[in-house]
């Protein structure tokens, strides 16, 4: 039985805006056990990013975490301080993000920012802390690192960029590393380099991996397990093989259709009809239940909870389809 | 132009960026403050005791009272109608001001983002060139070659201070033309005066009308001090920047002949500054939600 | 079948610096769809837009129904105007923000056209119906509108005047999943509609597949592959296609430890391209020639094009086995 590494319960997180309370993340449960690679995937504005860094409470200020608790190591996240989360942040909760040449400050040295952490985390002395990044960042395939390292970020392309974003987040040897959609403003070919480079510093550093995408062939290529997030809602959960071959949501299904079809030239694929809805005033009952072809009377009416089909397959869906 | 901006008016009262504007407190001060004196002018026939320049030797410099709530000046004329009546002049200069400016400085500043190079190189020397005069010499300069008046001070002013509009309107055409939907036009066959006109023009207007909303103050500022130096405004009219003038030498013995013109310069400048203020954040998406 | 659109060997770049496209030279045929794939920087969106005069380079022949496009005159260039339609990534940013919907595709026929206001009317309501649109978004702006209903704006305004040809770029990289499906079905019911050419843009390999009768592969400015769909995924000629096959995450966890070529570094800058061939210094298959001359763009096979020293000795059809399998 693997461990549990993350349990989040009832998650709530809503965000204020002028038109109303958008509703990001909604009663949400999850667990993410120790060592594994775990993907969350859905739509644009589907919650997605909003419940992975809910973890390490890196959302906007207008971000409001209504209920819920966020277990990592017996500690509820939620219950800390911003001092004691800060010391956890990059220690042991790393976060890469989308976007590469926003995330590193330009007007400070790689070197620098990449030995920082454990600066900031053990103390280290700033001599071996640049020593150490030297070394990590050969690690993450920056060519001459000792003369990279005294580069400011500008001279550095995206994917150099988020290779030293992935060296300094790696630097403190993090359990839990959470990339949101790190490789979405890269190349093809560098996107590739870039996934071999997340896959190979899980395995050597053991760590556990919260992969936030919007790609199915990264969903294969990476993880072992899958969240489907939907309108704020976790739907579907299950091992890889799972959903890409039996899903049991209709939206699961449905993506997966769109997505495989293609194997086919010039076929029509199969499509979801109309678009994802309003977070502010999501569909009552199932929130998918306006686009699915399988709604009963009950959808509209009744939530869905989430069922355990199978061992470690919950979906959330009145009449799932086998 | 104006059947845009009341374009632009009719989509703000029904979308949420009304809504938003509605949050910010300084600005509805601003635009209430504002519709006081577009009421004053609008109604000075019918709230103003007396007619503006309706001379009473037998009471030459009385305080403020009941019969005469800001007192009356050295002819014995009424201060409070001449104030009101002299909304309806500042109101109308400004605005008049602000048209001129914007019809000299906004195609100057299409022209110079749309085609760049030799064009752009030349309208921006010349914005430099007005931008680097001191404005109120030159203003003057202008008043005492074209005589004085108010509608030569009008000229004079606007055609000192367009520049900022040439620069507004030249960054924003240069952020525009780039965009994809530029591209577009071109594709379906857009000759180059409709892409100006249909394509950038409509979206340089949030910023310009902010523009006009902080520049109208200083046209009021401009035109009275030239009428208080004597080059706009001639006597009777009830301009402020003439009652200020024509106070000056009883400032002492009747210091409301000052007080009142000048509170209402202040008062105007200021409402249009707090309503430029909170425009600016509000149609400024980058600013939202933040 | 009739060559529809040609488009001659030339030198392109934009003036001075950059060269984007370079000797780029290949012809499309009526009612087909040329599939354009390449990274960032390898100038497939300029050879869009040169396709459609939006840019001018320096040298070279587009034909276009047999004309050339760059020596045009005033009614001619309109004619190919008319003829021609374009439809863009971020379909927010394609259209303008302070137009309606019925403005947006009012513009081409009033430009085109003298029909009278109620042919229009009836025209734009016609094809808003095309795209899966209806009367009632007629008086939205586009903000009011979602991504893909956007982009299906976007497509209703480049068909509606019945073009010959519509450049596609990258039409549905910026939409989610379930709404490019729904893209890329009306795409393909128009073009068997209206019997379109499409030219069809993308850094995507699977989207390129699904919807392209030809394939043509840029890198740094340059084709170093062109030949049919089929060919191209199942008979790889030149290194750097393989890497893309290779790189492309292939959506099925069976798949997960296929066998991989992976390429190290980045693609050049394309203001300084490497000597010789652009690939060489990330082509795990460079020999001596490759650094010292730039390979033409020859028929290796029938329609099938490839500039590569070594096209000829590489056989890659083991390598990319079980690629072609998630295909069959």
């Amino acid at each position: 039985m693997p461990r549990t590494l993350l349990s989040i319960k009832d998650l709530r997180v809503y965000y204020e805006t002028i038109r109303g309370y958008v509703k990001a993340v909604d009663s949400v449960d999850l667990e993410i056990y120790e060592g594994e690679s775990f993907c969350l995937i859905g739509e644009t504005g589907c919650g997605k990013s909003t419940l992975a860094l809910a973890i390490p409470r890196l959302l906007p200020p207008n971000a409001r975490i209504l209920s819920g608790s966020i277990m990592f190591k017996n500690i509820d996240l939620l219950k800390l301080s911003d001092s004691e989360l800060e010391e956890i942040r990059g220690r042991d909760i790393a976060v890469v993000f989308q976007n590469p040449m926003s995330s590193l400050n330009p007007v400070l040295r790689i070197g620098l920012q990449v030995g920082e952490p454990l600066v900031a985390h053990f103390k280290t002395p700033w001599r071996e802390a640049l020593i150490s990044a030297i070394k990590q960042l050969s690690r993450v395939g920056i060519p001459d690192p000792h003369l990279r390292s005294k580069d400011y970020p500008h001279a550095f392309s995206g994917g150099m960029k988020q290779r030293s974003m992935i060296a300094m987040m790696t630097s403190c040897k993090p359990s839990l590393l959470i990339a949101d959609e790190p490789t979405t403003a890269l190349d093809v070919t560098i996107q590739a380099q870039v996934l071999r480079l997340i896959r190979e510093l899980k395995e050597e550093y053991g760590l556990t991996l919260l992969l936030i995408t919007h790609n199915f062939g990264i969903v294969a290529e990476m993880c072992d397990r899958v969240g489907v997030m939907y309108a704020g809602k976790l739907v579907e959960v299950g091992n890889v093989i799972d959903i890409f071959e039996s899903p049991l949501h209709p939206y699961t299904k449905g993506l997966i259709e769109c997505v495989i079809a293609r194997r086919k030239s010039k076929s029509r694929l199969s499509q979801i009809p109309g678009a994802p809805p309003s977070l502010i005033n999501p569909p009552g009952g199932c929130r998918f239940h306006p686009r699915c072809l399988y709604a009963t009377s009950r959808c509209t009416s009744e939530e869905p909870g989430l069922i355990e089909v199978s061992r470690k397959h919950i979906v959330a869906c009145h009449n799932y389809v086998r | 132009m104006i059947r845009l901006i009341s374009e632009r008016i009719k989509l703000l009262s029904n979308n949420e960026t009304f809504k938003l504007f509605l949050t910010y407190k300084r600005g509805i001060i601003g635009l209430l403050l504002l519709s006081l004196m577009v009421f004053l002018a609008l109604t000075a026939d019918f709230i103003a005791p007396k007619k503006f320049d309706e001379v009473d030797p037998s009471s030459r410099l009385l305080p403020p009272s009941i019969k005469y709530l800001f007192g009356t000046d050295h002819l014995g004329r009424d201060v409070f109608s001449r104030v009101i009546y002299g909304a309806r002049i500042a109101l109308w200069v400004g605005l008049l001001v602000v048209l001129v400016e914007a019809g000299i400085g906004v195609p100057l500043g299409l022209l110079a983002g749309f085609y760049g190079g030799r064009v752009d190189k030349f309208i921006s020397a010349i914005t430099d060139l007005i931008w680097a005069f001191p404005p109120i010499v030159l203003a003057l300069a202008i008043v005492t070659i074209l005589g004085p008046g108010l509608t030569n001070v009008v000229v004079a002013v606007a055609v000192v201070s367009w520049a900022p509009y040439t620069r507004v309107v030249r960054a924003k055409t240069l952020s525009i033309i780039s965009r994809e939907f530029i591209i577009a036009a071109r594709a379906i066959g857009e000759s180059s005066f409709s892409i100006m006109l249909r394509y950038i023009l409509p979206n340089t207007l949030p910023p310009i009308i902010v523009l006009a909303t902080l520049t109208i103050p200083s046209a009021i500022l401009y035109t009275t001090a030239l009428s208080f130096l004597g080059f706009g405004a001639q006597p009777p009219t009830p301009d402020w920047g003439l009652m200020l003038s024509e106070g000056r030498d009883y400032i002492f013995k009747a210091p409301w002949c000052c007080v009142f013109p000048g509170l209402f310069i202040t008062l105007t400048a200021l409402s249009f500054n707090l309503l430029g203020d909170a425009l600016r954040e509000v149609l400024d998406p980058k600013l939202r939600y933040g | 079948m009739k060559k529809y659109f040609e488009f001659k060997k030339g030198i392109f770049s934009k003036p001075q610096y950059i060269r984007a496209v370079d000797g780029v030279s290949f012809s499309v045929n009526k009612g087909t769809t040329l599939g354009v794939v390449g990274e960032s920087g390898s100038g497939k969106t300029t050879l869009g837009l040169t396709i459609l005069r939006l840019i001018e380079p320096t040298s070279g022949i587009i034909l276009f129904n047999g004309r050339d496009i760059m020596h045009l005159n005033r009614d001619e260039l309109k004619w190919f105007r008319r003829s021609t339609g374009i439809v863009f990534q971020d379909p927010y940013s394609s259209l303008n923000p302070r137009m309606r919907v019925k403005e947006i595709l009012e513009r081409p026929l009033k430009i085109h056209t003298d029909y009278d206001e109620k042919t229009r009317s009836e025209i734009i309501v016609k094809t808003l119906e095309e795209v899966g649109l209806s009367e009632e978004h007629l008086m939205r702006y586009p903000h009011e509108l979602s991504g893909g209903q956007q982009q299906r704006v976007a497509i209703a305004r480049a068909i509606i005047l019945k073009p010959l040809l519509v450049v596609l770029d990258e039409p549905t990289s910026s939409l989610d999943v379930s709404v490019q499906a729904q893209i890329l079905n009306l795409l393909l019911d128009l073009q068997s509609k209206h019997e379109l050419t499409y030219i069809f843009i993308t850094h995507d390999l699977l989207t390129a597949r699904h919807i392209s009768d030809y394939i043509m592969v840029m890198y740094a400015g340059k084709v170093v592959e062109y030949s049919t769909t089929r060919e191209v995924f199942t008979n790889t000629k030149h290194p750097y296609t393989l890497s893309l096959l290779s790189s492309i995450p292939i959506p099925d966890p069976k798949l997960k430890s296929r066998r991989r070529i992976e390429i190290t570094g980045e693609p050049p800058s394309p203001l300084n391209p490497p000597k010789g061939c652009r690939f060489h210094p990330r082509c795990p298959y460079a020999i001596e020639m490759c650094k010292l001359k730039e390979p033409e763009l020859l028929e290796y096979s029938k329609e099938h094009f490839v500039a590569c020293h070594r096209a000829s000795e590489l056989d890659f059809t083991e390598l990319l086995k079980d690629i072609t399998s998630f295909f069959a």
